[in-house]
């Protein structure tokens, strides 16, 4: 229970970074990575319960109010990529941050073509796939890179709250 | 059953948020506005640190265009003599048009155009993900600001609040590709939609074949819409493609509000069927 509050706490600590430092990293690296992906991947491999699909859906309804313009267009995102490492959970371990940015990659792209897919289809504007897809691979990419540093978060927050 | 539920209940718990999600998708996906009571309440709650967050970002911001900046003065003051020139020209032309337009509007006896009430925000964040292009301002709902409304820059149009807390509010700026404004070429007052595209510039679509447009040419708010005041510049067209072979062209249009650099912004409090025209048309 206590380790679940660490991941909450880390939550909170994630989504103010990705609200307020990371959208300055854009003009500068091309793409703002997705911190929010990297801990829902965390949150599926580490709680695959009904806990941990509340917490992230949570999380994605925090991520539309400050991304995009159409209402649960993350929350789906990141249920998608909350599933499939759930599914994941038996045979990845969250100890090492190494096998976290390999299933972090795979999940940050099967993001983006949800992503692509649902423009696609029409729904929350037209900008073309390709784009999307694209910027969506190096979104990935950014926040593979940055998964070990979510992975210290979690390992500092659990610390500080006294977790064995 | 309840043992069938409490047996599944972590693929029936994701499978019905999956459905709650791609609901919300389907419904609000032509929403031109946002009104959920969590999203209001999840921007109140992030205001206060998002403006700290923002002063810390524009002081290093400072400093490091300060180091740079210099080397770039050199040119710009060349640059800027040459245009203060050609301004100072300008000036003198729309003083004359100034002076026989006041002159027509009293022989019209046309009504004198109220002062647009607008509310000055701070931007104090920007599009989370990127892929979109929106941002927070540190005025909500208590301050008069409405879902909807038209936001401006001295430069031009903005955009419009997408969703609106009671302390800050999100506006979608006209890059975004979800956002669309009714608008004329100033010159040769064709009439067409900009939409934002990605990579941060603006298209001007549904603009007639036939009509002639031109590198250079500003475009303006129509008023048509309801929401931006008449005659506001959006953009100038830097590229025109008539290869298609529909009955319209299309051109590129570049914002004339650099957003990258954008620290304040008016909303418009006014409804926008009161809003005056911004510039008279010709």
């Amino acid at each position: 229970m206590t380790s679940a509050l660490a991941t909450a706490w880390t939550a909170v600590l994630v989504l103010l970074v990705q609200t307020t430092v990371l959208p300055y990293l854009r003009p500068l690296v091309g793409v703002t990575p997705n911190l929010v992906l990297v801990l829902a991947v965390y949150v599926g491999l580490r709680y695959p319960g009904a806990l941990g699909a509340l917490g992230v859906f949570v999380l994605g309804y925090f991520l539309d109010t400050f991304a995009g313009a159409t209402l649960g267009f993350q929350t789906l995102g990141l249920l998608l990529v909350f599933a499939v490492a759930s599914l994941a959970s038996s045979t990845v371990r969250t100890d090492s941050g190494g096998p976290l940015m390999v299933v972090v990659f795979g999940a940050g792209c099967l993001d983006a073509l949800a992503e692509a897919a649902l423009y696609r289809l029409g729904i929350g504007g037209s900008p073309p796939s390709l784009a999307v897809l694209r910027y969506g691979l190096g979104q990935a990419a950014g926040a593979a890179l940055l998964a070990p540093l979510v992975l210290r978060l979690v390992g500092w927050s659990e610390r500080m709250l006294g977790v064995e | 059953m309840f043992d069938f539920l409490r047996r599944n209940r972590f693929p029936l718990t994701l499978a019905a948020l999956l459905v709650v999600a791609g609901g919300l998708v389907v419904s609000r996906s032509g929403d031109r506005v946002r009104n959920d009571t969590l999203g209001r309440l999840f921007i109140d709650g992030m205001a206060p640190i998002m403006r700290v967050a923002t002063e810390l970002a524009h002081t290093v911001g400072g400093v490091w265009n300060g180091i740079t900046g210099v080397f770039r003065l050199r040119d710009q003051v060349r640059y800027l003599r040459r245009e203060l020139r050609e301004q100072k020209r300008e000036v003198a032309r729309l003083r004359e048009v100034q002076l026989e337009n006041e002159r027509l509007r009293e022989l019209l006896a046309f009504r004198p155009a109220v002062e647009t009430e607008v509310i000055t925000a701070r931007v104090i964040g920007a599009d989370a993900l990127g892929l979109s292009r929106s941002l927070a301002i540190d005025r909500g709902t208590l301050d008069g600001v409405r879902k909807g409304a038209a936001v401006l820059a001295p430069e031009g149009v903005v955009g419009r609040v997408l969703l609106a807390g009671r302390h800050a509010a999100r506006v979608l700026l006209i890059t975004d590709h979800n956002s669309g404004i009714d608008s004329i070429v100033q010159r040769t007052r064709a009439r067409g939609i900009v939409e934002g595209v990605l990579g941060g510039s603006c298209g001007l679509k549904f603009v007639k074949r036939t009509e002639r447009l031109e590198v250079g040419d500003l475009v303006v708010t129509s008023g048509m819409d309801g929401i931006f005041p008449k005659g506001l510049p959006i953009g100038r067209i830097v590229a025109i493609d008539k290869r298609g072979q529909g009955l319209f062209q299309y051109a590129t249009v570049e914002p004339t509000v650099d957003f990258a650099h954008l620290e304040e912004v008016l909303v418009v409090r006014a409804s926008p069927a009161r809003l005056p025209p911004a510039i008279p048309s010709p």
